[in-house]
Parts: structure tokens; sequence; C-alpha cells
């Protein structure tokens, strides 16, 4: 009979479970197919961008950035090595994700605000004026 | 000894840092998906009433099948915003219910999941279109 106090299984702990990870694993390969394929958009659109005006080298440049950042966070969630290094994967990760949210965040409210401004503004000057 | 099999196996805590970070992360991830499903909930709304309009007019089928898979991305965007929330209350959850935190891990990763499958969709569009004005340019 073992020693339960010796026996090292017994005692193991972990940080996620097989099905978990391989959620997360999951997850991550999506991220990298989105990540893909909007860095490929982004590239296949560059001749309309260089043809284009100093606007479209920014709408251009997004994408590629957000994609290579989407794409980085899932490689990292991807290659999770198991034990409690499991977490330091998923925290860079929603680190990048957060850079990539922060952006999108930012520049939906830039754009709902200025379509705000545009369609509340002659309302407002309308009564006050 | 009386031990339950079901029982989940003892686990490492999930450190703070992950926690911080999860709730940064929600923080936008709900600003996103808000914005997302009130722009795109309008604009099918706006565009349902539009497709009726075609609908009835005896448009020619072209017309009603491009409306209709415009209404179907428009939805499907509706939906992604939807997903992010969800995940974003999960991330959020991670830090407010200690006890519960791996299922709200996990729970978060399952709707990101299909969020990035749809973004995966868009994508492949966005390919297509773009490669096909490059291809009229050239």
């Amino acid at each position: 009979m073992s020693d339960p106090y010796r026996d090292r299984s017994a005692i193991e702990l972990q940080a996620l479970l097989d099905e978990e990870r391989g959620l997360l694993v999951r997850a991550g390969k999506a991220m990298i197919a989105a990540g893909v394929l909007a860095i490929l958009a982004a590239l296949v659109g560059l001749p309309m961008t260089l043809a284009g005006a100093w606007f479209g080298w920014i709408a251009d440049s997004i994408p590629l950035l957000l994609g290579s950042i989407t794409l980085q966070a899932g490689l990292v969630l991807s290659r999770m090595p198991g034990g409690s290094r499991d977490y330091r994967h998923i925290e860079r990760s929603m680190a990048s994700l957060r850079v990539v949210y922060t952006v999108k965040g930012a520049l939906m409210l830039l754009a709902v605000g200025a379509a705000c401004l545009a369609f509340l503004s002659p309302m407002v000057l309308r009564i006050f004026m | 000894m009386n031990s339950d099999p079901t029982a989940d196996p003892p686990r490492y805590p999930i450190p703070d840092g992950l926690r911080e970070k999860a709730a940064g992360l929600a923080k936008w991830m709900q600003i996103v998906g808000i914005l997302q499903t009130c722009c795109a909930g309008l604009a099918f709304a706006l565009f349902s009433c539009s497709a009726i309009a075609i609908v009835s007019s005896n448009a020619h089928w072209s017309l009603i099948l491009i409306t209709a898979i415009l209404l179907a991305m428009l939805g499907i965007l509706v939906r992604q915003g939807l997903l992010l929330q969800s995940a974003a209350d999960h991330l959020k959850g991670l830090g407010d219910e200690p006890d519960d935190a791996h299922d709200h891990l996990q729970l978060a990763f399952a709707r990101l999941r299909p969020m990035f499958a749809i973004d995966v969709a868009v994508g492949a569009l966005l390919v297509l279109r773009n490669g096909l004005v490059a291809w009229g340019m050239s």
C-alpha cells in the first residue's frame, strides 16, 4: 500500500482541466484564423490603398495592426504548456486582446460621437439660434 | 474514505494579475459589444423596413437575394455584439466570484470562440471583396 503523504499525484494541483484547456486552445485557433484573414484582407487591399488618399493608409493599417495583435494573442493561447504556467499564457493573451478592444472601442466611440454630433448639432442650433 | 468522484481536482487559484487583466479587457469588450449591438441592431431594423418594401414591390429576385444576404450579415453582427457582452460579463465574474472563477473563465472563452469564428467569416468576405476590387483595378 502506498503512503498517501509520499504519493505526489494525490496532491498534484492543476490550473485547467483537460476539457477547459482544449476549449481555450480552440478559441486560440479561431483567433489565429481571424488574425490571419484580417492581415490577408489588408494586404490584398494594399493596391487600393496605394492608389487612394492618405486616409486610406490609416484605414488599411488599423486592421493590419489589430489582426497582427489578434494573431499574437491566438498563438500564445494555442500553445499553452499545461500546469500553472497556463495562467501566464492566458494573461498574456488577454493583455494582447485588451489592446485590440481598447483601439476598437475608442474608434467606435469616436465614430458614434461624431455621428451623434452630426445628427444632433443642427437640431441644437435650431433650438438656440 | 468517502470521496466524491465527480468533485473537481484541487486547482491553483487564479492569480490576481489575471483577474485584473480580465477586468480591464471586460470593460472595453462591454463598450464594443454594446455599441456594436446598438448600431447593428438599428441598421437591421431600418434595413428590415426597406427589405419589406423591396419584397412587396415585386423586385427582381437578385435584389431580394442581396437584401436577404445583407440582413443576415447584420443579424450576425448583432449576435457577435451579444456574444461579446456575454463574454465580458463572464470575464468580470472572474474577479467578482472567486469560487466560480474557473467556470467563468471557461464560459468566457466558450463565448469568444464563436465570436472569433464570425470574425473569420467577415475576414474571408473582406479578402474576397478586396481581391475582386484589386482584380478589377488591374
